[in-house]
């Protein structure tokens, strides 16, 4: 059986997109994270054009998002004021993403450098959250108390100091704006939800306690994806209701598996868990750098592509 | 007589192609040379991958038949990998052409290969399944009828696609000639065609409704699993 995709032009499986939808909404589910980061490269490899790949995965990490943070919310385990900042932060970045993004391709190598943010910020985030994961596991073995760090550096002596009682925090309101900003920025630029470089910029510059950061990374992702679902809509006409549909109704049913595997893991391996996919991404990304395709490739419509 | 062949339902013309080649020696056969193809293919959700049929007669059946079918053209750009700082950088090929058809195919009715070994750039479409090279894909019956199945891949695009048969060195002096040109068209239909137009002709609104659709489903299914925790 086949489904045809209108804005792709082309007929493919749609099991086999429900199949991936749900792999990735496990991963939503399980770590807080959007899984654009992973779910490109999947619908890239399924044949998808690159630029209906990126615009419609927003839409199915939005969807991904509502749900999940929805139910983080009833567990009061999301900062509205913390994600407020973040997302007024991020709505700003993404927008100067999208110029951005349009000027890397006036000077056409846009795809190279979204590689190198690729394998720059995956391999940065993945090898530090790996390293800080494993110090805990191993001092939990060992029977000593684990505390994140958090440093007391200029950051937190920053103005506009407010109180944000759900995370326990008396920070500048300057630092989530700022986080959400580079989430936004580095969202249009990479095509993806921010979610993997917001979880750790959470936990380890914010200093917010692991509880609450899954529930308030997806509450943010909802905003900066919506955003990128209208504006690829609006200027390119890349989004594929379709192919969001089937990434849908794959993505919700993982999503719901992801949560009930989350209770199976400590924090601890979940983050290590999340280290190693993202570090196993970075080097698939980084052998395509140096190893690369064939000889000739070539790409109708000037669609930029993606990493 | 090929212009009223054209306009006849898929099935019809299956059916007189199938009666054709079935019967075989039928006097039409050694008439002038003729062939017809569907005059529209359309596709909706669930359509996959798209044959086009293609068939007619020849009065010198002894002669190889070659078919080109050539879909809407696209720009394309072609780009070299090359190795800059120890990394792989795509660089646009600027002597590459930046308009083609976005899909080709070639069929013949002789087992001899079509091409001798394709450029780089050719090479290039062949891997991608968008340039179709069939050796001994046409069916000629002794009377000079002749049928062809097209199989085009699920990204053949919609819009004109055009039709040529040769026969090659039929006459001394002159390398191809062309017996035929036919022309057919893929067509979006039903609720495809409606988002298809929808996508394009009211961006706004469908970004609009493709966000709500993402709203709806992420708490419709929060909604159902709630109290499945």
């Amino acid at each position: 059986m086949s489904m045809y995709l209108p804005i792709a032009e082309m007929a493919t499986n749609p099991f086999v997109i429900i199949f991936f939808g749900a792999l990735v909404g496990a991963m939503s589910g399980l770590f807080g994270v959007g899984g654009g980061f992973l779910m490109a490269p999947i619908l890239f490899f399924l044949g998808i054009p690159p630029s209906i790949a990126v615009s419609t995965e927003a839409t199915q990490i939005c969807a991904a998002s509502v749900s999940g943070s929805l139910a983080h919310f009833r567990r009061g385990n999301l900062d509205i004021k913390m994600g407020g900042l973040l997302v007024a932060g991020g709505l700003i970045g993404s927008t100067i993403g999208v110029f951005t993004f349009k000027w890397l391709i006036t000077l056409g190598s846009v795809d190279l450098v979204i590689q190198l943010f690729y394998v720059v910020f995956l391999g940065g985030v993945g090898g530090l959250m790996f390293l800080e994961s494993l110090q805990a596991m191993l001092r939990r073995k060992a029977g000593k108390t684990v505390s994140l760090k958090r440093r007391h550096g200029f950051m937190h002596g920053l103005p506009f100091r407010t109180k944000f009682p759900r995370s326990k925090l008396y920070i500048s309101a300057i630092l989530p704006v700022t986080v959400g900003f580079g989430v936004g920025f580095l969202s249009a630029i990479m095509g993806v939800g921010g979610g993997f470089i917001m979880v750790p910029a959470m936990i380890y510059l914010l200093g917010m306690p692991t509880l609450v950061v899954v529930g308030t990374s997806l509450f943010t992702i909802i905003f900066v994806t919506a955003n990128n679902t209208l504006q690829h809509a609006w200027f390119n006409g890349t989004v594929d209701l379709v192919l969001a549909g089937l990434l849908l109704l794959g993505g919700v049913i993982g999503a719901q598996i992801g949560v009930r595997l989350s209770g199976r893991f400590n924090a601890e391996q979940l983050r290590i868990l999340l280290a190693i996919i993202v570090l196993a991404v970075c080097f698939k990304i980084l052998m395509d750098l140096l190893i690369g395709g064939p000889a000739v490739q070539f790409s109708f419509g000037g669609g930029a592509g993606h990493a | 007589m090929h212009k009223l062949l054209s306009s006849l339902p898929k099935s019809i013309l299956a059916l007189i192609s199938a009666a054709c080649l079935g019967l075989g020696g039928l006097a039409a056969a050694q008439g002038p040379d003729i062939a017809a193809v569907e005059s529209e293919v359309s596709v909706g959700l669930f359509s996959g991958q798209t044959t086009v049929r293609v068939f007619g007669s020849t009065a010198t059946p002894e002669v190889p038949i070659r078919l080109e079918l050539t879909g809407p053209d696209r720009d394309v750009k072609f780009t070299r990998s090359v190795r800059r700082f120890g990394i792989k950088v795509a660089e646009t090929i600027t002597s590459a052409p930046t308009n083609i058809p976005s899909i080709r195919a070639e069929l013949s009715s002789a087992d001899i290969p079509l091409h001798q070994e394709g450029d780089e750039l050719e090479q290039a479409l062949i891997r991608e399944g968008l340039v179709i090279i069939m050796p001994n894909a046409i069916k000629m019956e002794p009377t000079g009828l002749f049928f062809a199945e097209i199989p085009l891949p699920a990204s053949a695009p919609v819009g004109d696609y055009k039709i040529e048969i040769f026969q090659e060195g039929a006459l001394r002096d002159v390398a191809k000639i062309k017996l035929a040109e036919e022309s057919f068209a893929i067509r979006q239909r039903g609720f495809v065609a409606l988002v298809s137009r929808g996508a394009a002709d009211y961006a706004f609104l469908y970004g609009l409704i493709c966000v709500l659709v993402a709203v709806a489903a992420g708490w419709i299914t929060e909604r159902v699993f709630r109290n499945r925790r």
